[in-house]
């Protein structure tokens, strides 16, 4: 799966070190930087957690719900078949 | 293996033989539903390859693909994406495993926030934002 392959390389450690040198005196450190980049990192965590959750509520949902099964069986299943 | 054994199994027979045995809509029929929209979040499919991506539970994604080899074996790959707290874990079959960062993670959020809305509107009929039934079907 390589265009989920991660991509960094050690010249993204220097852009970071030269980024943080040249917004020196603005109050954005290399801890600002690396404090963003955790909290990105946190929140697409928590989409992937969220995400999966209610997909997984909506299939349980359309096994459940008798009229929901019926609605996909015809236009899912057997739309799919034809 | 025997997760990865559970996936390749799931995807090894027709769509007829997962139906249940009456009417009834089976968790396998609309795994199958979400994957034909997962497998083509990524651009086209090389020819001749056969390509699943869907979200197998509420902390579980699957990436298989398959396809044949120029003396025609058939290979196949699956990678399993472990959602918790702690990061997103890929494991592939050979037990190789490390939390994904970075681009790659980029990639795979954007990946399953498309696989989300789409299989909430066009397979569940739910909008993805509120949860509740597009007026359609309500």
């Amino acid at each position: 799966m390589s265009n989920l392959s991660t991509q960094y390389s050690s010249s993204d450690t220097s852009l970071l070190d030269q980024a943080s040198h040249d917004w020196r005196g603005t109050g954005w450190t290399e801890s600002s930087a690396r404090q963003s980049t955790k909290q990105r990192r946190n929140s697409q965590i928590n989409l992937a957690e969220t995400v999966s959750v209610n997909i997984a509520q909506f299939r349980q949902g359309a096994l459940s719900n008798p009229d929901m099964r019926d609605y996909l069986l015809v236009t899912s299943i057997q739309d799919k078949k034809s | 293996m025997k997760l990865f054994q559970k996936i390749q199994r799931l995807f090894s027979t027709s769509s007829q033989q997962s139906g249940g045995s009456d009417n009834t809509l089976t968790e396998r029929q609309l795994i199958e539903c979400e994957s034909e929209i997962g497998r083509n979040l990524f651009g086209p499919i090389p020819e001749g390859h056969q390509r699943e991506f869907f979200c197998l539970d509420q902390s579980t994604w699957i990436w298989y693909e398959q396809w044949q080899d120029a003396d025609q074996r058939t290979i196949s790959q699956t990678i399993r994406y472990e959602i918790s707290p702690a990061g997103i874990l890929k494991v592939k079959e050979n037990n190789r495993y490390s939390y994904i960062d970075g681009q790659e993670l980029e990639n795979f959020t954007l990946a399953i926030k498309l696989y989300y809305e789409r299989v909430a509107r066009s397979i569940y009929h739910r909008d993805p934002y509120t949860g509740k039934f597009l007026s359609s079907t309500s």
